[in-house]
């Protein structure tokens, strides 16, 4: 073999290879190509959706706001409100004030208003009028809560987070009341009159009011109505209120409440159907219920709430002294659980369906605001028919017999005082607070408001310095990823969280 | 073929080529000789079978059989090289008298020939970065059944955690530090140069609650956990960036390469081996719980009327009654208890409340102790591990076969798991040029009781040991009985309703899973010439693993039962190709060039389906359901291309220099931004064949690399999206992902240097490894937690910095050499590694990023928070602590320790200051010891169980004081403002509840320091048992793991990890199963 030759055919045959390669580099170009687009493929989430469905958002939205209202109010809210006490300390410190900062309804709460600032905007892109006041109603309770339990909140730039916006600063809670843009009132009233211009709205998932708009709008008046309440004492709230009134648009009876019959299953069910045994064991009716009970001869929702306590469970007929309330201790001693009530046993089986449901708001609650207003005298009418209409409608509201409202108001600690202005307040407050049992922080929002009914403080019913809170901590997420706007906030309370600040219209 | 004709031209011009440029005349024609002889160990004498006889720069060779011997046609008085794993290479000249050669051991062999990353081999010699290896024996003294724990101790630079579920239970394995904040960091598992699936998919289950149809979660075990270590014949840590680099973003926190055994032995011979472990498991420590005090709130109050316990009829006692504040035992003080007698036979734990007859009455019990309670109800494990082997070298290639059989009771009862596996690995040789390699394995793993752990009733673990764990005065036999009598499977008899009966838990109670899993590769190579081959290749891992969870009637979190399904599918495949081409060009430069593509795609797909109510007790099927949950189903795709090309050239075998270029396009990354690039290079030099080093040197090798390793992002991360929720009656609900997605994702990038040093000393008795290494991972993609007042909770964002800082450390000795054959011998090495991880960034505007937190079910109050802050290390846990004055002292009021009401203290680190594993080889005639100590300093963690039995009076530790009250050791205000000594006696219960408040994380944070005898194993060998010469052998073992250990806490071990979130969390030990120790007998047979 001659040398040249191997060279030749060396060099022959690394051209082979390197064609081979070239033509195998083309190949993979080609197939490069396909690749290119199996990679955007195989990114399409295949198990959500990418744009909003309407019908779908509407109904999460309305169903996260009843369903956590249900829930908080069982497991936290039906303790500040002192309706309940719990018998251990393991559980308890909470609902004894100590300053917590209840972050999962703070987190409900915000995306309950996303949802529905998302369904606004939907709104606004289908015109459709219908969806954007019931987005405007949902969103305006949302932040609602949020500034009547935390105060001044992040409002005007929250929400933002899809254009990048991540830590919104902080507003005034009277910005979040009367914002011209997105406040609570100004909402609500675009909301009514959206409603009133287009009557006939129609649009699926609404499973509240089955797309009547006659019942948004009285829940969105009723609303109105609490909200303008709220903030009377910093803003005259009579030309309004006049005007809902005037205008007629509200609840006429318990049917027309803002109520939602929870499913017995989960996960949507009342809480307490599927609460550990345990769980439901420690928690016993608070003694300044009971006494209310016993002081206004309320011998009819004692038994619907309440069971008899263990030392008279086998008793049959009814004695107020077969009850008894716990007062809020750290620790229930033996003969307080025995003389204590719990809940009534159909919180568990569900067998009373009306005391199971979710409620923002009810009849009896808009009956009772409207008796307050006339007796400020900001509107014209009668105080005390209302005052009757909101006792009676809260007995129909939890399924009580027509005849056990007008007995009761026979009863002399609840027949109309309008003996002075403070002893009808105080007796329609006090109402209003047995009317929202389980209805979320609406018993102590309105004593921070008026100071009824004397809600029990110190000793061992408060770990936060002997005094009643007028608001939660901002939820340690605030504290440590939105620090600046935090700060800027704390420092309007003094330099730092208190959880005695008042933020606007409880100055 | 006429290709191949040419092809073999080329081939001999390049011989041709040789001969001219004058290389010595390695392959000058000489007459060949029948060259034979017998490889043995140089201390033992034992035969070294597969050891490589070669003629030095020629493919000619063979390799040994069984008995260590050999026969090789060789050119007369060539140059034979005979080498071995973990022996020094001895060369010698070919001849035709038969020879016995002895090969010295060689602890870290220089010799050692590495697989790298996509399964290339390389010589450790030339390696420009650090890799450590493990032989088959190293990893298998005393097994345990996760493949992962066989390696503490043992590799420099790997943190391995042992889960917290018992056996089965996943392991964390991390490789210099964290350099992550999301997903898990664990390093990429590959199997003959092909990735494997190591991740635990948990269920979707509910965690942040009590209440009832909250199924809690499970630990199914991690994916490597699953392959028998006795198929494997070496594993090899490839640590930094730069030795990973190749395998690709995957590989970003090093990988754990596997290479299976192969068929040895001479042609036409076979080889079995079966080998049988079997060790028994008890706990390794348990609380230390006090026997002196029963349930009660507090019998002993300093004023006021005492609080005791009393079972209320069928009612279990109210919450209060249950923590260990209650009376003193006295056999003469009679109690009303669970299971008092209550005539007819009946016990009070029997009376249905509501339904109690009046005619029944509790005859009242004397109180007394049962502190062993826990204790009585462990049941020793057993497991055993059993593996048969065939191996056997052909005509035309290898093959490997094995079967194994793992199974083990738990020390819970009911709890057990079971693992077949099937693997087969073969070589086959078609032609001259076209060969192939095929591994295959099933593996079939199954347990009828997976436990829950963790927080909450449905934790047999927080029956015991929760907040108002099981009271002292429960005897658990009472408590076998399950039922209440006439009402099995509907009833429960216990002590209390928010407990369930832990024998209910374990036995009706349970979680099931079948896995079949089959994983394999097969590669074809064709080698055009000897320089110049391809490779293509392909590997999968397939599994589907069906869970199922059962739940009684009368459980405290499903009153009607309960039963799920789970059912994980998993895909992964991984196809490639790689060109080689190598070139020794007679110069002093040799090098070799590589260039290949892969495909990578993975398919996940997961289905739940729930019934948290049933119909009729007992029976698990959803057409027994009283109401079925609508069907989840998700799925996962991802793709990845790659493209790469490598490069070695060295200069006279002292100097190496090794390039390496990969591209990935990446399908989670949004579309221009999916294509990502990323080098290596890597420099070695062996000083000591450059210049004269003192005699004691005998090798120095100095090297250096740099890398970058970039990554993607989770599958669905760049486009929004909304979320459906589980329906509201028949309305469908959807909402906003509360998760942002982010178009503009951009991959993350780690960068790794390294320097390094090997050196040996003293004719190699002792040797030196060490490896500064530094590294960055920027543009890290978070799912950075925003203030929910944005509307979201997290969002997809680029931006995080964290660096990493570490050396390792290296230390082997041949502390004693056998001065005569089968004398005393012994070997050990040190494995030293620190590593600090460092926050250096987080994305703009953000100060601090929670990415873990572990709580009790959502109460949010009571969370560890593991919190990146910027300059602070990763892996600060933050929490509650008690109030204290400036000179550190806790401050009291009214008697009561104080406590801050932010979560903002750091309460420590869990991350190890440094670990130390020291692993020993003794032999001595036939005898053969070896152990190994893990030595973790410093860390902290926090933990619950410790949390449980102190909030519950449980602990020894709770009984001072108990009956003349307690003034706590601190500081009160004197009302002035000035703190001085508390005097304030209150009673014990309000004092330890004060102390130990569940909220007041830092009452539970421990010393992580440990020390621990890991495995110990005490063998004998029995040779030639078939004869003298023949290579049969019998090894009897004692085994043993985790015998001893030396810690702070003295009631748990902190070698733990939290399940919570459907993530593995070091830090917390959330009410862990506990650690055992086991011990047992080995057994090996080859013939």
């Amino acid at each position: 073999m001659k040398n040249y030759e191997v060279i030749t055919n060396t060099v022959k045959e690394t051209y082979m290879i390197v064609s081979k390669y070239i033509i195998s580099l083309a190949a993979a170009a080609v197939l490069f190509t396909s690749c290119s687009k199996e990679l955007q493929r195989v990114n399409i989430n295949p198990n959500n959706l990418e744009t909003p469905d309407a019908a779908t958002l509407l109904s999460n939205t309305i169903v996260s706001e009843f369903y956590n209202n249900a829930s908080i109010s069982w497991t936290l809210a039906n303790g500040y409100n002192q309706y309940m006490t719990f018998s251990s300390s393991y559980y308890d410190q909470p609902t004894r004030y100590s300053p917590v900062s209840n972050s999962p309804y703070w987190t409900a709460m915000y995306e309950a208003a996303r949802d529905a600032n998302t369904l606004y905007n939907t709104g606004v892109k289908k015109s459709s009028p219908f969806l954007q006041a019931a987005a405007l109603a949902l969103r305006s309770y949302a932040f609602a809560q949020l500034t009547e339990l935390w105060g001044d909140i992040p409002f005007t730039q929250a929400l933002e987070g899809a254009t990048g916006s991540y830590t919104p600063p902080y507003d005034g809670q009277q910005t979040v009341y009367t914002d011209a843009g997105a406040g609570i009132i100004p909402s609500l009233r675009r909301a009514d009159s959206l409603l009133k211009a287009n009557p006939s709205g129609l649009l699926g998932g609404d499973l509240l009011f089955n797309a009547n708009v006659a019942s948004w709008r009285r829940f969105i008046n009723a609303l109105r109505l609490r909200y303008l309440l709220r903030v009377s004492a910093k803003m005259d709230p009579s030309t309004e209120m006049q005007a809902i009134v005037s205008d007629g648009m509200l609840m006429q009876n318990a049917g027309q409440s803002a109520a939602l019959t929870l499913p017995t299953t989960t996960p949507y069910n009342f809480p307490s159907l599927t609460e550990r045994t345990g769980d439901f064991q420690v928690k016993y009716m608070n003694s300044l219920l009971y006494n209310t009970f016993v002081n206004t001869g309320d011998s009819a929702r004692i038994q619907a709430y309440f069971a008899k306590n263990p030392n008279n469970a086998s008793k049959t007929d009814f004695n107020f002294s077969y009850f008894g309330g716990m007062p809020m201790v750290i620790d229930a001693d033996g003969t307080q659980v025995a003389t204590s009530s719990n809940f009534n046993a159909t919180f568990v089986s569900g067998a009373n369906k009306s005391l199971i449901k979710a409620r923002l708001i009810t009849y009896a609650e808009q009956e009772l605001i409207l008796a307050e207003a006339a007796v400020k005298g900001f509107i014209g009418g009668d105080a005390q028919t209302w005052y009757n209409n909101g006792v009676n409608g809260a007995f129909a509201e939890i399924g009580i017999t027509d005849a056990t409202g007008p007995n009761y108001l026979g009863h002399s600690a609840v027949a109309f005082d309008n003996s002075t202005s403070a002893a009808s307040l105080q007796q329609i407050i006090t109402q209003k607070w047995l009317v929202n049992i389980d209805n979320g922080f609406e018993g102590w929002i309105e004593f921070r408001r008026t100071g009824y009914p004397a809600l029990v403080s110190g000793g061992s019913a408060s770990l936060n310095n002997g005094a009643i809170p007028t608001r939660f901590l901002y939820p340690t997420d605030e504290v440590t990823i939105n620090a600046k706007n935090y700060r800027t906030e704390v420092a309007n309370m003094g330099g730092s969280e208190i959880t005695t600040y008042k933020a606007w219209w409880e100055k | 073929m006429i290709v191949t004709k040419r092809l073999w031209r080329v081939h001999l011009y390049y011989v041709l080529l040789l001969l001219t440029v004058g290389l010595p005349g390695l392959l000058m024609a000489q007459q060949p000789v029948e060259f034979s002889g017998r490889i043995v160990d140089a201390v033992d004498k034992a035969p070294i079978a597969g050891a490589g006889v070669q003629v030095k720069g020629s493919p000619k060779g063979t390799i040994t059989d069984a008995e260590g011997a050999f026969h090789l046609s060789a050119p007369s008085n060539a140059l034979i090289v005979i080498s071995f794993v973990g022996y020094r290479t001895v060369e010698t000249h070919a001849g035709s008298a038969a020879v016995t050669i002895a090969l010295e051991r060689d602890t870290r062999s220089m010799s050692e020939v590495v697989v790298t990353a996509l399964g290339i081999t390389r010589p450790a010699k030339s390696l420009g970065y650090a890799v450590q290896s493990l032989s088959t024996k190293e990893f298998t003294n005393a097994p345990d059944p996760n493949l992962i724990n066989n390696m503490s101790g043992k590799i420099a630079g790997v943190t391995i955690t042992n889960g917290g579920a018992g056996v089965g239970s996943t392991s964390r394995i991390v490789v210099r530090g964290e350099n992550s904040f999301s997903g898990t960091n664990q390093p990429l598992f590959v199997v003959d140069g092909v990735p494997i699936n190591n991740e635990t998919y948990f269920n979707n289950a509910v965690e942040n609650s009590s209440s009832q149809g909250t199924w809690a979660e499970v630990d199914w075990g991690n994916g490597a956990a699953e392959i028998n270590p006795n198929d494997i014949q070496k594993i090899t840590v490839l640590k930094g960036g730069t030795a990973a680099a190749l395998y690709g973003s995957r590989a970003a926190n090093g990988a754990i390469v596997l290479t299976t055994k192969k068929g040895t032995g001479g042609k036409g011979t076979m080889g079995v081996s079966f080998n049988s472990n079997t060790t028994l498991e008890t706990p390794l420590k348990l609380p230390r719980l006090q026997n002196q005090y029963g349930a009660g709130v507090n019998a002993y109050p300093l004023s006021g009327t005492p609080n005791t316990y009393a079972f209320v009829n069928g009612g279990g006692g109210s919450e209060n009654n249950i923590p260990n504040w209650g009376l003193k035992f006295d056999p003469n003080t009679k109690v009303n208890q669970f299971d008092s007698p209550a005539g007819d036979g009946l016990q009070a734990g029997d009376l249905t409340p509501g339904a109690v007859d009046p005619n029944y009455h509790i005859v009242a019990t004397p109180w007394i102790g049962h502190a062993d309670h826990f204790k009585k109800f462990l049941q020793t494990g057993v497991t055993t591990q059993n593996t048969l082997a065939v191996g056997g070298v052909t005509d035309n290639g290898s093959y490997h076969m094995s079967v194994g059989y793992l199974s083990n009771t738990g020390i819970l009862p009911g709890t057990d798991l079971h693992r077949y596996t099937l693997s087969l690995r073969g070589e086959h040789k078609f032609t001259n040029h076209l060969t192939s390699d095929v591994f295959l394995n099933y593996i079939n793993s199954s347990s009828s009781n997976r436990p829950n752990i963790g927080y909450g009733s449905e934790s047999v673990m927080y029956t015991f040991f929760g907040v108002y764990g099981m009271p002292m005065n429960i005897d658990i036999n009472s408590l076998k009985k399950q039922w209440q009598v006439g009402q099995n499977q509907t009833h429960q008899f216990r002590y209390w309703n928010n407990h369930d009966n832990p024998y209910v838990t374990m036995y009706d109670n349970v979680n099931k899973f079948s896995k079949n899993r089959l994983l394999g590769n097969a590669s074809l190579k064709y080698e055009f010439t000897p320089q110049f081959n391809v490779t293509v290749r392909t590997g999968t891992d397939y599994y589907t693993d069906n869970r199922e969870g059962h739940r009684a009637f009368t459980t405290v979190r499903f009153p009607s039962g309960g039963f799920r399904t789970d059912d994980v599918t998993y895909l992964e495949n991984n196809t490639d190709f790689l060109l080689n081409y190598h070139r020794k060009t007679g110069s002093d430069f040799n090098f070799s060039v590589s260039g290949g593509g892969n495909r990578f795609m993975q398919n996940i797909s997961y289905t739940r389906d729930i019934a948290n109510a049933l119909i009729t007790p007992g029976l698990y099927n959803f057409s027994n359901a009283q109401n079925q949950l609508p069907t989840l189903y998700q799925k996962f795709d991802k793709v990845i291309y790659s493209l790469y090309a490598f490069g070695d050239l060295d200069y006279k075998k002292v100097l190496y220099l090794n390039v390496t270029a990969r591209n990935d396009w990446s399908s989670t990354l949004p579309k221009g931004q999916n294509s990502y690039f990323y080098p290596a290079a890597s420099l070695s030099g062996i000083i000591s064949d450059m210049v004269a080093l003192p005699d004691a040197f005998s090798f120095l090798k100095l090297r250096v690399s740099a890398s970058q390793v970039g990554r993607d992002a989770d599958p669905y991360s760049v486009a929004n999206t909304y979320l459906t929720n589980t329906p509201f009656n028949s309305y469908p609900l959807t909402t906003a992902n509360a998760v942002l997605a982010n178009a503009g994702l951009k991959p993350s990038t780690t960068t790794t240097g390294e320097v390094g040093t090997e050196m040996r000393f003293l004719k190699d008795r002792f040797g030196l490894d060490f490896t500064y290494y530094s590294s960055e991972t920027k543009n890290e993609i978070v799912q950075l937690p925003i203030p929910v007042s944005s509307g979201y909770t997290n969002a997809y964002v680029n931006g995080a910095t964290i660096d990493n800082k570490g050396v390792e450390i290296m230390l082997s000795a041949a502390a004693i050499r056998p001065k005569t054959p089968g004398g005393l011998g012994w070997d050990m090495n040190f494995n030293f590694s620190h590593n600090v991880s460092t926050v250096k960034a987080l994305p703009a505007g953000i100060n601090t990023y929670i990415y873990a937190q572990v709580t009790q079910y959502d109460r949010y109050y009571r969370a560890i928070q593991y919190d990146a802050v910027v300059g602070g290390k990763i892996g600060n846990m933050y929490g509650n602590d008690f109030k204290r004055d400036p000179k550190g002292e806790i401050i009291y009021k009214n008697g009561i320790p104080q406590m801050t009401s932010s979560q903002n203290t750091l309460l420590g680190n869990y991350n190890p200051d440094f670990i130390l594993g020291w692993y020993n080889d003794l032999s001595y005639r036939n005898f053969n010891l070896s152990f190994t100590w893990d030595w973790h300093q410093g860390g902290k963690y926090f933990s619950y169980t410790s949390l449980g039995v102190l909030a519950g009076g449980m602990s020894v530790e709770t009984l001072p004081g108990r009956e003349t009250g307690i003034i706590g050791k601190g500081v009160m205000d004197d009302g002035a403002g000035k703190y001085v000594p508390n005097t304030i006696k209150v009673d014990a219960a309000t004092y330890y509840n004060g102390y130990y408040n569940a909220s007041n994380n830092n009452a539970f944070m421990y010393d992580e320091t440990y020390v621990k005898l890991r495995e110990v194993r005490l063998g004998y060998t029995f040779r030639h048992l078939l004869g003298k010469g023949s290579g049969s052998s019998l090894n009897v073992s004692l085994i043993g793991r985790n015998l001893l250990e030396f810690t702070q806490n003295k009631d748990i071990d902190p070698e733990t990890l939290a399940l919570r979130g459907q993530q593995i969390l070091p830090g917390t030990e959330f009410l862990s199963i506990p650690a055992t120790r086991s011990m047992g007998i080995s057994v090996g047979v080859n013939f």
